[in-house]
């Protein structure tokens, strides 16, 4: 899942101002692959342990002397529409915890990129939620 | 398609079938009051089967009615009959004498369990 330019979003309470980019990777820790004696090709596949990982970018226009501590957790919220229009407004809700914080130049650009990885209520559901608002 | 007594024991999920070593049994002379380092051999071997593989199901409770299945075919003591590997092969006489769950079920898109059952053919 990406988000490009998402209208507000905020993280444990607090709003952070310029975010460009919310990407949601996700993958296998653990991938179950079986095959059978009739030839070679795998005949049963699933993935029992998956990791969300959520990478915010926000551009930068001052210095950044208190970003957010690893390991800090609580709920990440990420608000975004159709390009240019309040219609469609939906939120991206995730309990997710900092895992880490980096920078990088993009042009005269600054860019902060903030690694969370979401947590499961249960185990069993998924992490994210994307409920609309209107 | 592998079975045990005409049961399709572990068709829920792909597995293989394995044979164990054939051959004599031979056993070192001092554990049987021999003198000498040597060793006597004690007549073949007991074929051993091993199935290897993963119960695949729907819901826990499905895949607890396929163990359930499986349970209910070990005897004891156990009570041979004809096993027929996924080749076609058939091993007649033939008792099932162990399964084991090779790690914890799996919950995701199916609730799966890997396996390992052994079945053994005894000498008379």
């Amino acid at each position: 899942m990406l988000i490009l330019m998402p209208t507000g979003v905020s993280f444990a309470n607090v709003s952070w101002a310029n975010v460009r980019i919310v990407a949601v990777t996700r993958a296998a820790v653990r991938a179950v692959v079986e095959h059978a004696d009739a030839g070679p090709h795998a005949a049963f596949v699933d993935v029992p342990a998956q990791r969300t990982r959520i990478t915010v970018t926000s551009e930068l226009g001052a210095n950044d002397l208190a970003p957010p501590l690893l390991g800090t957790s609580g709920t990440l919220l990420v608000r975004l529409a159709r390009a240019g229009a309040d219609a469609g407004l939906r939120e991206l809700r995730a309990t997710a915890v900092v895992t880490a914080v980096s920078y990088r130049m993009n042009g005269n650009t600054a860019e902060r990129i903030v690694e969370f990885e979401a947590v499961s209520a249960d185990g069993a559901a998924d992490p994210l939620t994307l409920t609309p608002l209107d | 398609m592998s079975s045990f007594k005409g049961r399709n024991l572990f068709g829920s999920g792909p597995h293989r079938v394995r044979l164990g070593a054939l051959g004599e049994s031979v056993v070192a002379n001092y554990i049987i009051g021999l003198p000498g380092s040597g060793s006597t051999p004690q007549g073949p071997l007991e074929l051993d089967i091993t199935v290897e593989g993963r119960l695949v199901a729907g819901s826990a409770s499905a895949l607890g009615a396929l163990v359930a299945a499986i349970e209910s075919e070990l005897a004891s003591p156990p009570e041979p009959g004809t096993f027929i590997d996924n080749a076609g092969r058939v091993f007649e006489q033939v008792s099932f004498i162990r399964f084991e769950p090779a790690g914890p079920t799996d919950r995701a898109r199916s609730c799966s369990i890997p396996f390992t059952a052994t079945f053994r053919r005894f000498n008379p």
